[in-house]
């Protein structure tokens, strides 16, 4: 316990040191927030009954309340809005074996848009890069976070995993396209297989419906044909690779994607933070699905070797504010104190470190000496920020 | 180092073939160790259940598995599916007592006892078939459960089919396919891409290799 407190106040410790305030949100949240916020987390919490009949649930995620939070009582603060957090959620199903029901997360979520920097919106035409760097500044200012954040608590050998929905909106839209043309429900299939990593059943369905694709094309639709078969920009072969190829360091996938294209700059610009924070940080694995009813853009997760399973994640969340009824971009990450805690060793913490630079007063009482007096002495030397400890 | 779990059993031949194809092969003398390095030094081999080899590829406690199709449908363990592994085909069947007069699915009685090692597959093999059914798990020699009249039909794998014939049953209805397949752990694929790219490019050579003999 005592480790856990102090890895919540070197995690706290560092958030504040990017101007994040630490907020608390109610452990009790009405059933319509969840649902307009993330609808599967319904399934997930804790319901509660109060005395009046009514549903509540025991918070099953934080990032929830503090988007409500945002839109409502601190909606006329400037923005963007800098919060983070360090305390319980609450899942009645939980997804492996040994994931609690009671998790302990930390995180941060940044919302609202950059104040606008004089002259950096010239005319129309720059919408669509002024959007990009919007979205950029808010990602590299996460990302840092999570890696300071990291670095604090002693995580040496992790990786950061980066996926975006972008990706996963292309290959549906190929998948509806082959769906039309064959006129068989497959899209759905093809989306699930790809989703849970059944990579071999995935790939056999790929290769029948090449096959009947090929077949399928009538001569008047040979634009279709096009699309799905020529050689420069092929999506089934995009298809047919996408399990296999979609996982690796950042140089080795970006060079997969159309490089005028926004995801390619987006993730690109990530990839930059290695020369801040060091070699090797990065990951892509677009074969991670997002969960496309809650992430709007870039998601990641944060994985050790040995684990087996992440131990941190976040991404962008565009449309959640909205759902509490103000419009505005969002993004944050969250980690597990538990697995956290387990992961790191306890030399990589300077664990009680206060308790080294503190000052020991005997607690005696004597003849010149109260005991009353021992506590108003020590307390003018606490309040000049020293750790003074009654022997 | 990477660890890689192997079923006891019906597999555990097939998979130690395919190991020593990519190099991996590793000293199974010792019949009771359960953990094994390789030759080469990459890897460590664990010898499993192979029901288990999926629980511990999902937690990370391996890092790839050999498993077969069977095991992942009836448990859905969250892990990826990399490959199709050229061994350890089988089928599963409905089986009833030779003498029985459930001779085809059609005559299969309404809350007829089904024993089964299977019991997520075979539920939703009779749902899909609209016919109510009890179900009775069992983990093992599922043939002598009509014998001793513990249930009227069973579900389970069959490789030859000599099994159920020594028992006095025989296979009524296919239901579905199975052979080996390959998983692996999401992070320990992320983690290790290249070189679980470079097994699943060498298990491809065998597969095709096997292929062109039959």
């Amino acid at each position: 316990m005592v480790r856990q407190e102090r890895f919540r106040q070197i995690i706290l410790d560092t958030f504040k040191s990017w101007g994040y305030q630490p907020v608390l949100p109610p452990t009790l949240e009405s059933l319509e927030a969840l649902e307009a916020g993330r609808p599967k987390f319904l399934k997930e919490c804790f319901k509660v009954i109060d005395a009046e009949g009514n549903l509540l649930a025991l918070r099953p995620d934080l990032t929830l309340p503090i988007a409500r939070l945002a839109a409502t009582r601190l909606s006329e603060v400037a923005r963007p809005l800098r919060l983070c957090y360090a305390s319980k959620v609450f899942r009645a199903s939980p997804h492996l074996a040994d994931e609690r029901r009671e998790i302990y997360q930390a995180g941060i979520e940044l919302i609202g848009e950059y104040v606008d920097q004089a002259g950096s919106k010239d005319n129309q035409e720059d919408d669509d890069r002024y959007d990009l760097i919007k979205v950029t500044k808010s990602n590299l200012e996460c990302l840092s976070i999570l890696i300071e954040t990291l670095a604090a608590i002693g995580l040496k050998d992790y990786k950061l995993v980066l996926s975006h929905t972008a990706l996963w909106q292309y290959a549906g839209e190929i998948f509806h396209q082959i769906e039309e043309l064959l006129e068989q429900d497959i899209a759905s299939s093809l989306d699930q297989l790809l989703m849970h990593g059944k990579f071999v059943d995935y790939q056999r369905m790929i290769n029948q419906v090449e096959e009947r694709t090929l077949k399928a094309c009538p001569e008047g639709q040979s634009d279709l044909k096009n699309i799905l078969t020529q050689t420069a920009n092929h999506p089934l072969a995009y298809l047919k690779e996408a399990c296999y190829e979609l996982t690796g360091k950042p140089v080795e996938i970006l060079e997969f994607l159309d490089q005028d294209s926004e995801i390619y700059q987006e993730l690109q610009a990530i990839t930059l933070l290695e020369e801040v924070y060091g070699p090797n940080l990065f990951l892509i694995d677009f074969t991670l699905r997002p969960d496309p009813d809650f992430y709007t853009g870039l998601y990641f997760e944060v994985v050790v070797p040995g684990y087996g399973k992440s131990i941190g994640h976040g991404g962008r969340y565009d449309n959640l504010i909205a759902s509490f009824g103000r419009s505005e971009p969002a993004i944050g990450f969250s980690l597990q104190m538990d697995s956290l805690l387990k992961y790191t060793k306890p030399e990589n913490l300077s664990e009680l470190s206060q308790m080294k630079d503190a000052l020991r007063v005997p607690f005696l009482e004597s003849e010149k000496v109260r005991l009353i007096d021992v506590i108003a002495e020590t307390r003018k030397l606490r309040q000049s920020n020293r750790v003074v400890v009654l022997d | 180092m990477y660890r890689i779990a192997l079923p006891k059993g019906a597999l555990m031949e097939g998979s130690k073939k395919l190991l020593q194809g990519l190099g991996l092969d590793y000293d199974d003398q010792q019949k009771r160790k359960l953990i094994m390095p390789t030759f080469n030094g990459q890897a460590e081999v664990l010898i499993v259940r192979p029901t288990d080899v999926a629980v511990y590829v999902e937690n990370g406690a391996a890092d790839l598995g050999f498993v077969g199709s069977d095991v992942i449908e009836e448990h859905s363990p969250k892990v990826l599916t990399l490959a199709a592994l050229p061994y350890g085909r089988c089928d599963l069947v409905l089986a009833t007592p030779t003498i029985s007069l459930i001779k085809d699915l059609a005559s299969v009685p309404d809350y007829c006892k089904v024993a089964t090692k299977f019991p997520n597959l075979t539920r939703r093999f009779f749902r899909q078939h609209g016919i109510p059914v009890e179900i009775i798990k069992l983990y093992g020699s599922i043939e002598i459960a009509p014998l001793l009249k513990l249930s009227e039909a069973i579900v389970d794998l069959v490789g030859t089919g000599r099994t159920l014939r020594e028992n006095g049953l025989h296979s009524i209805h296919h239901i579905s396919t199975h052979t080996s397949r390959l998983i692996a752990n999401r992070v320990s694929w992320q983690l290790n891409h290249s070189w679980i790219k470079k097994l699943i490019d060498g298990i491809d050579e065998q597969t095709r290799g096997e292929e062109s003999k039959t």
